[in-house]
């Protein structure tokens, strides 16, 4: 399914919206930390401000895919690649939308039934490819 | 020019700097030869000097890592060995005919190198700093000379 480009610019204007409350990384980061032993033991050593640079990072990387900008879908494949070396499983990426969307709606003043819809979408598109793990489609000319 | 070297790739330590500008330079080399329409076999032995100039890179960061007792040396690891890994399948795809390189493939190469270099190098560097690496030398180091 693709993304329209009012969908983009309304994701963004949500994630402004999150952004400026201030709270927005450390609701995400205490709602994720705090949904399983697996996601705080891989944190535990993990200062938070690299986690929030990561955060935003992940976010950059997410709206680079749904805007088909070239190699990012053989980067995210990579990524896929190495988390999955660092034995992370495919499910906790599923979690990691839903509380980030979680974080969302409580950051955002103007979350809605629309707003999470196009979330899931674009969050969505990267988080599938996650989810392939080893599997992700490898670096070659496409 | 793909990648334009600027402050903001920086890690702050100097012999790190020149060799990331030496793969920044490498890419851009590629991406020449592909706009210039050189043919494969030029675009195929660029990747290759990449590929080698990546793994002696990447033995000294992990050399670095080792010796300063680099607590995200494993994590860190991982994503030199996952890349190494992707080329070399790459250029066994190339070597048999089944896949070219493509501009997808550069603009991978572009992000791979300035994002690795933003989020993971330069997490590093502070690390090794504060442990005693000096951030410049006034000789040229053992990898500037082997390489040039």
């Amino acid at each position: 399914m693709s993304i329209s480009e009012q969908d983009l610019v309304n994701f963004h204007e949500s994630l402004d919206r999150a952004s400026s409350s201030g709270k927005f990384m450390d609701v995400f980061y205490d709602g994720f930390i705090a949904s399983s032993i697996d996601v705080e033991m891989i944190f535990k050593d993990t200062d938070m401000d690299r986690l929030k640079r990561k955060l935003k990072s992940s976010l950059h990387m997410m709206t680079m895919l749904v805007d088909n900008e070239p190699g990012t879908e053989m980067y995210v494949g990579h990524l896929a690649r190495v988390h999955h070396r660092y034995n992370i499983p495919p499910e906790m990426f599923n979690v990691w939308m839903d509380l980030l969307i979680e974080a969302v709606r409580v950051c955002d003043q103007e979350f809605d039934a629309g707003t999470e819809n196009i979330w899931r979408q674009v969050i969505g598109r990267g988080i599938a490819i996650m989810t392939q793990g080893a599997d992700a489609k490898v670096i070659e000319a496409v | 020019m793909l990648i334009e070297w600027s402050d903001e790739l920086s890690v702050g330590i100097q012999e790190i700097d020149e060799q990331h500008k030496v793969l920044v330079g490498l890419v851009n080399e590629m991406h020449d030869a592909i706009h210039a329409r050189h043919g494969s076999e030029v675009s195929s032995e660029i990747l290759q000097r990449l590929a080698e100039y990546t793994k002696i890179h990447f033995a000294v960061e992990e050399s670095l890592f080792r010796i300063f007792d680099y607590p995200g040396y494993e994590e860190h690891k991982a994503q030199h060995d996952e890349l190494i890994r992707e080329i070399i399948e790459l250029q066994e795809k190339i070597a048999a005919g089944k896949t070219n390189i493509s501009f997808q493939l550069l603009h991978f190469l572009k992000m791979w190198l300035t994002q690795h270099i933003l989020d993971s190098d330069k997490e590093y560097s502070p690390y090794l700093l504060k442990s005693g690496l000096k951030a410049k030398s006034s000789q040229a180091g053992w990898f500037h000379k082997l390489w040039h």
